[in-house]
C-alpha cells in the first residue's frame, strides 16, 4: 500500500518544481494572463487547470498500468532493472547539468497554447511533461503491472505537484522560481540516487 | 566583566556539588573569559568565535562517547538499545520528528521523552537557541559545526580555490531537507540518521550486522571524511555547513524569527568581492553581493565583518539604521558598547558558554583520566 | 513631517535594542528553567508519546488505531 505513495511523493517532489520549473515560464504567464480580479477570478481558472493536470495523469496512470500489465510478464527482468537504472542515470545528470535537451512537450506547443487560451487544456500538456522523472514514473508504473498501483501512484504524483503550482500562482513567488528551481534540481539528483539504489536492491533481488 | 559574572554565576552554580566538575569549569570559565577580553578588544569576531567554536566541537566528540560507553556499554547501536529508548536525540532530528509527531502523536526517533538528552529538552533547548542565535546557532552552538571550523583552519593554504566553485551546490542543503522531511514521515523512519548523518562517525551509529548497515557506516564515514575533514582542510570553508547540513537550511528560515542580520552598507561597499571567497558558509555570491545583500544562509560567524577592507559589513538589527552604529564610529565608551553586534556577540557567548561546559569541562577531565588511568571512560 | 519621521525612527531603534537586551536576558532563563521542571510540565501538555520500537529490527511500530 505505502509503496507507491513513497514512490510517487519522491518523484513528484523531484518533478513538482523541476518539470514544472522548466513549463513554468510558459504556462505561468498564459494562466496569469486568463485570470480575472478576485479570489474567484484566480481560483476558476486555477481549477480548470487543475483538472487538466489531473485528467492526464490518471489517464497516464490507467493506461501504463494496463499496458504494464498485458506485457511486463513477457519481459525479461534484467531488461527493465537496466532500464531503470539507465533513467536514474538521466535523471542524475539532468540534476547534475540542470539542463536537458529540449523534450518537453509545452515548449514545442506553447504557441498552440498561446492561441487556443483554454486553462483546461495548459493543464492537460503539462500533465504529460516529458522530462527524465517522468519517465521514471512512467516505468516505476510500467512495470508494477498493474492498474491500482499505476493510479494510485499518479493521484499521489499529481498531489504532490499541486503542492508546488499552488504558491506560484496564487502568492506571486515567481521571482522564488529560479531557487525553488534549483531546489527541485538538486532534489531530483538525491531522489534518482535513491532510486538508483532501489533498482540495484530490485535487480539483485 | 558582565558576561564573567553571568558564565561564572551559570557555569559553576550548576555543579555546586560536583568539586571536580566545579574545577573543571572553573578552568574553562577562565578560558572563555580570556577569549571573551581578546574579542571585544581586538573586534576580530570570527577569530575568538572560531577558537571557542572548535574546542566545544572537540570537547563534545571527547565527552560524548566515553559518555555512552558508561550509560549503554556499547557506541554501536543495537535494535535492543532502540527497543529501550536508548538512544539520546539532538537537534539535527527535529525537522524528521515535527510531521509525524503531529500527524500520529509518535515520536519516530527511539528516544525518551522527557530524560536529559531526550526530545523536549532538546526541542526546548534547540527553540531558544532559535530565538536567541537565529541562524547564529550554526556558528555558536552546534557542536557539530565546530568541527567544520576546525578542520577549515587547520590548512594554512587554500588549495581549491572558490573562483571554479559552482554555487548552484549551496542550495543542496534545502534539497536534501525537502526529501529527509517527506521521506521520513512516508516511512516513519528518521531517515538522515540512519543513512546520511556524518557525524555518525564520530558520536554513536546503528552497529553493522548485515551489507545494510556496512553500507549506511560506510556512507557516514564517506560523508565526514570528505565534507567535514577533506573537503575544509582544501577549501578552508564549511563544507559540510554550507553545501549538506539539511537542518542548517531548517535553520536558515526558521531562524529568521531571532532580529540580528548580516547587512551590507550601500554606501561603503565598492563590490571588489573580498567576502565572497572567504564566507565559510557560501552565503555571499556576485548576485547577492550586487543586491548589497546577504543570504539568508548567513551563519552570524563574523568572517565578512573581519575581512572587508571598508567596513562595510555589519551585524545589525532589523529596524535600525547602518550608519547609526558604523564600527568607525568613535566616541564615548557608551557608544562603542551599544552597538548591535556587541548585543549579539554577549548573548551568543554567554549561550554558548553555558551550552558548551557540560561537553568541555567533562573532556577536560576525561583527559586528565585518560594521563592517570590510560582511559577516557570513569571507572 | 520630517520630525515625525525622525521620531519614529528613533521609536523603532529604541524598541529594537530593548528586544536585543532582552534576548540576552532570556539566554540564563532558558538555561535556569531547563532544571526547574518547566520543560516536564510544557511537554506533558503536549500530544506526542514515545514509540514502540522492534527489538529485532530496530524498526517503529505503529497500532493499527495510531495510523
Amino acid at each position: 500500500m505505502l509503496e507507491p505513495v513513497i514512490r510517487a511523493f519522491l518523484l513528484g517532489l523531484s518533478t513538482g518544481a523541476l518539470c514544472l520549473g522548466y513549463c513554468s515560464p510558459v504556462f505561468v504567464p498564459l494562466m496569469l494572463a486568463e485570470q480575472r480580479e478576485g479570489f474567484y477570478g484566480k481560483l476558476i481558472p486555477f481549477l480548470q487547470f487543475t483538472l487538466g493536470r489531473f485528467t492526464a495523469y490518471m489517464t497516464f496512470g490507467l493506461m501504463v498500468g494496463w499496458a504494464g500489465s498485458l506485457v511486463v510478464e513477457k519481459v525479461p527482468r534484467l531488461f527493465i532493472g537496466l532500464s531503470f537504472i539507465g533513467l536514474t542515470i538521466l535523471m542524475f545528470l539532468y540534476g547534475l547539468k540542470g539542463g536537458f535537451p529540449n523534450l518537453q512537450l509545452c515548449g514545442v506547443i506553447s504557441p498552440l497554447l498561446r492561441r487556443i487560451k483554454i486553462p483546461f487544456v495548459f493543464g492537460l500538456f503539462m500533465g504529460f511533461n516529458l522530462c527524465p522523472p517522468f519517465l521514471l514514473a512512467f516505468t516505476d508504473v510500467f512495470v508494477s503491472g498493474e492498474i491500482y498501483y499505476g493510479l494510485t501512484f499518479f493521484l499521489v504524483f499529481f498531489l504532490v505537484t499541486s503542492l508546488f503550482l499552488f504558491p506560484l500562482i496564487f502568492l506571486g513567488y515567481l521571482s522564488a522560481l529560479p531557487s525553488l528551481r534549483k531546489v527541485a534540481q538538486l532534489a531530483a539528483l538525491i531522489i534518482s540516487v535513491i532510486y538508483l539504489f532501489l533498482g540495484v536492491t530490485q535487480l539483485l533481488s | 566583566m558582565l558576561l564573567f559574572l553571568l558564565l561564572a554565576f551559570m557555569l559553576l552554580g550548576g555543579n555546586a556539588n560536583n568539586p571536580r566538575m566545579l574545577a573543571a569549569s572553573g578552568v574553562y570559565l577562565i578560558f572563555l573569559t580570556i577569549l571573551t577580553y581578546l574579542l571585544f578588544r581586538t573586534g576580530r569576531i570570527a577569530r575568538y568565535r572560531s577558537i571557542f567554536f572548535s574546542t566545544f566541537a572537540i570537547g563534545f566528540v571527547i565527552s560524548f562517547i566515553p559518555q555512552m560507553l558508561e550509560m549503554r556499554g556499547n557506541i554501536g547501536l543495537t535494535a535492543q538499545d532502540m527497543a529501550n529508548l536508548d538512544v539520546p536525540l539532538c537537534h539535527m532530528t527535529i525537522p524528521m520528528l515535527l510531521i509525524p509527531g503531529a500527524v500520529y502523536g509518535v515520536l519516530i526517533f527511539p528516544t525518551r521523552l522527557f530524560s536529559e538528552l531526550g526530545f523536549f529538552p532538546m526541542l526546548f533547548l534547540w527553540l531558544g537557541a532559535t530565538v536567541v542565535l537565529g541562524k547564529g546557532w550554526c556558528s555558536w552552538g552546534c557542536f557539530y559545526g565546530g568541527l567544520d571550523e576546525f578542520f577549515s583552519k587547520l590548512s594554512p593554504k587554500r588549495r581549491i580555490s572558490s573562483k571554479k566553485f559552482n554555487y548552484t551546490w549551496r542550495f543542496f542543503p534545502f534539497a536534501l531537507l525537502l526529501v529527509i522531511v517527506i521521506w521520513a514521515f512516508l516511512a516513519l523512519e528518521p531517515v538522515y540518521c540512519t543513512w546520511l548523518c556524518p557525524f555518525k562517525a564520530v558520536t554513536e551509529y546503528a552497529k553493522p550486522v548485515d551489507w545494510l548497515t556496512w553500507l549506511q557506516t560506510g556512507i557516514f564515514i564517506t560523508i565526514f571524511l570528505g565534507l567535514v575533514v577533506a573537503l575544509p582542510l582544501l577549501m578552508k570553508r564549511r563544507t559540510q555547513c554550507g553545501l549538506f547540513c539539511p537542518i542548517g537550511a531548517f535553520q536558515s528560515v526558521v531562524g529568521l524569527v531571532n532580529p540580528y542580520r548580516v547587512r551590507i552598507d550601500r554606501e561603503k561597499c565598492d563590490q571588489c568581492g573580498a567576502c565572497i571567497g572567504q564566507c565559510p558558509t557560501f552565503s555571499i555570491t556576485k548576485e547577492t553581493l550586487a543586491k548589497h545583500k546577504v543570504s539568508i544562509t548567513c551563519a552570524r560567524c563574523g568572517r565578512c565583518m573581519e575581512i572587508c577592507p571598508r567596513n562595510a559589513v555589519q551585524l545589525s538589527l532589523v529596524g535600525v539604521p547602518l550608519k547609526g552604529h558604523s564600527a568607525s564610529t568613535s566616541g564615548s565608551l557608551f557608544k562603542e558598547v551599544f552597538r548591535p553586534d556587541t548585543f549579539f556577540v554577549f548573548g551568543a557567548l554567554l549561550f554558548g558558554g553555558i551550552f558548551s561546559n557540560g561537553f568541555v569541562a567533562g573532556s577536560l577531565l576525561r583527559i586528565i583520566n585518560l594521563i592517570q588511568t590510560g582511559s577516557l571512560v570513569f571507572q | 513631517m520630517e520630525n515625525k519621521r525622525k521620531i519614529s525612527t528613533r521609536m523603532r531603534i529604541t524598541v529594537m535594542y530593548l528586544v536585543a537586551i532582552l534576548l540576552i536576558i532570556l539566554v540564563p532563563l532558558i538555561f535556569i528553567s531547563f532544571g526547574s521542571g518547566i520543560v516536564q510540565k510544557l511537554g506533558k501538555k503536549i500530544p506526542i508519546k514515545e514509540g514502540t520500537f522492534d527489538p529485532e529490527t530496530g524498526g517503529l511500530i505503529l497500532d493499527k488505531s495510531e495510523r
